[in-house]
């Protein structure tokens, strides 16, 4: 099934309780492709990314990722497609307790049995591609905010995922910081053609790498159209709405 | 005030005296590994999602944390050997009752470290696809030891001090040997400081290799 798309989600409902966070969402995502979500604060999109790598429970719906049923997975299944799924959070989430090497070696030690050579040389390699190969034995409370984003990305890359989730990366970092950040995103779409799904905000960022973009309001997907065209030329009236909130910013 | 300070008699009985710090460590360290095992324990109950286990934990908690010392100690060591003929020395009587005392606090005090770690380490770990179990090995303990400790010395410290107590059932550590000094040379000032003053010096290097534990700790929370 080649042609079959990467992630495909059916008509997926997302409750707390019987409060509904997302419902009747459906998208496909291609191999390579990187996908935005954006939509105001509190609309589920985060609560959406979290619910392509399991972390949350879906209540209706489907969603396959590489032809992988999440509804119904069992933990098992569910912790094998996590180890291909890789997530980035807005306030970084690194163990505090370990260094910045065995923050990204533990995952393919422990899971992947890789030896804690290979394991270190893979670490090295993913410093250099974040840029931050001098910080390898330094603890995360003694990193700035943006190189702290990146080892949570070269944590998350030491597992060979072949999809990255961000939940908006960038948030917590002050402006110069961002830029560290982003341009390791904008590394791992031209060089590694990572398919991506990223929560985020940064306009001129997304107007930069993002295939296609989907706005989220009030349960549903609001508008689902390439880069381009969201921007320059949205058709449903929220989305102009919003996106004249957040250029005002 | 008449009365007359004679030291000079922990001179001669000192040796004596903190020859009761054999007891009073037996008791004292025994006490403290048992509660660790009992703290470990109830606090995984506390934490886990069965409501079941939850409600054990709990029990356990309120009834040995809130029974005064000296009437567990009593009905361990008089009462269990009346009702069910089950019964020890009193130092293992003592070790039961200052352990499952000295647990309750423990739980507590487990309970608060595990609770400290913030919900998202959970969440980055179970991302990268460890099972929660691995989680809680490599991510959630290795952290909770440290936030842990400084309540937990307390507890410790508890447990020594505690030890003073099972005097009541005739263990020979260093305050029921004081007591029975007094006794035979009406001396109680002088014998019960010399105790205090033994017992100061065992709980304050306790405490200092505490502390030295704690600066072990490499890193900072973020």
């Amino acid at each position: 099934m080649a042609n079959e798309s990467f992630i495909k989600a059916r008509n997926l409902v997302k409750k707390y309780g019987s409060t509904t966070i997302l419902e009747d969402i459906s998208f496909d995502i291609n191999r390579s492709e990187v996908l935005v979500l954006c939509g105001p604060s509190g609309c589920g999109k985060s609560t959406l990314l979290r619910c392509l790598n399991g972390l949350e429970t879906i209540q209706g719906g489907q969603i396959w990722i590489d032809n992988v049923e999440l509804r119904g997975a069992s933990q098992k299944e569910l912790r094998a497609l996590r180890q291909r799924v890789g997530m980035v959070f807005q306030m970084f989430n690194l163990f505090p307790h370990m260094t910045t090497l065995k923050n990204i070696i533990i995952a393919p030690m422990k899971l992947l049995n890789k030896t804690k050579q290979q394991a270190t040389e893979d670490a090295m390699r993913l410093l250099e591609i974040v840029g931050i190969p001098e910080k390898v034995d330094e603890y995360p409370c003694a990193l700035s905010g943006g190189q702290r984003q990146r080892v949570a990305i070269a944590r998350a890359l030491a597992m060979k995922p072949d999809l990255m989730l961000f939940d908006e990366p960038t948030s917590a970092l002050d402006p110069e910081m961002k830029e560290e950040v982003l341009n390791v995103i904008e590394r791992l779409r031209t060089e590694e053609k990572m398919t991506m799904v990223l929560v985020t905000h940064e306009i001129n960022f997304v107007k930069n790498v993002a295939d296609r973009v989907m706005m989220i309001e009030d349960r549903e997907i609001v508008e689902e159209s390439s880069a381009k065209t969201f921007f320059e030329n949205p058709k449903e009236e929220r989305t102009k709405i919003f996106l004249k909130a957040i250029t005002d910013l | 005030m008449d009365y007359v300070f004679q030291f000079g008699i922990l001179k001669e009985y000192a040796p004596y005296l903190a020859g009761g710090l054999g007891y009073t460590c037996m008791v004292g360290f025994g006490s403290i590994f048992f509660s660790i095992v009992l703290g470990l324990f109830f606090a995984t109950l506390q934490i886990s999602n069965n409501k079941i286990l939850k409600i054990i934990a709990l029990i356990y908690v309120d009834i040995f944390r809130t029974v005064p010392l000296v009437c567990l100690l009593i009905w361990i060591h008089y009462v269990m050997p009346i009702l069910f003929n089950v019964g020890g020395s009193p130092t293992q009587s003592s070790i039961i009752a200052l352990s499952l005392n000295g647990g309750a606090l423990a739980c507590e005090a487990f309970r608060g470290g595990l609770e400290a770690i913030p919900l998202t380490q959970n969440q980055a770990s179970l991302s990268l696809g460890f099972s929660r179990i691995q989680t809680i090995l490599f991510v959630i303990i290795p952290q909770a030891v440290y936030s842990v400790l400084p309540p937990l010395t307390n507890v410790f410290i508890t447990n020594l001090k505690n030890v003073t107590i099972t005097m009541i059932v005739s263990v020979p550590e260093v305050m029921f040997r004081a007591q029975e000094l007094t006794v035979q040379f009406f001396r109680p000032l002088e014998l019960y400081t010399g105790a205090a003053i033994i017992y100061i010096l065992l709980i304050g290097s306790f405490s200092y290799a505490m502390r030295r534990v704690e600066k072990l700790r490499k890193w900072e929370s973020i």
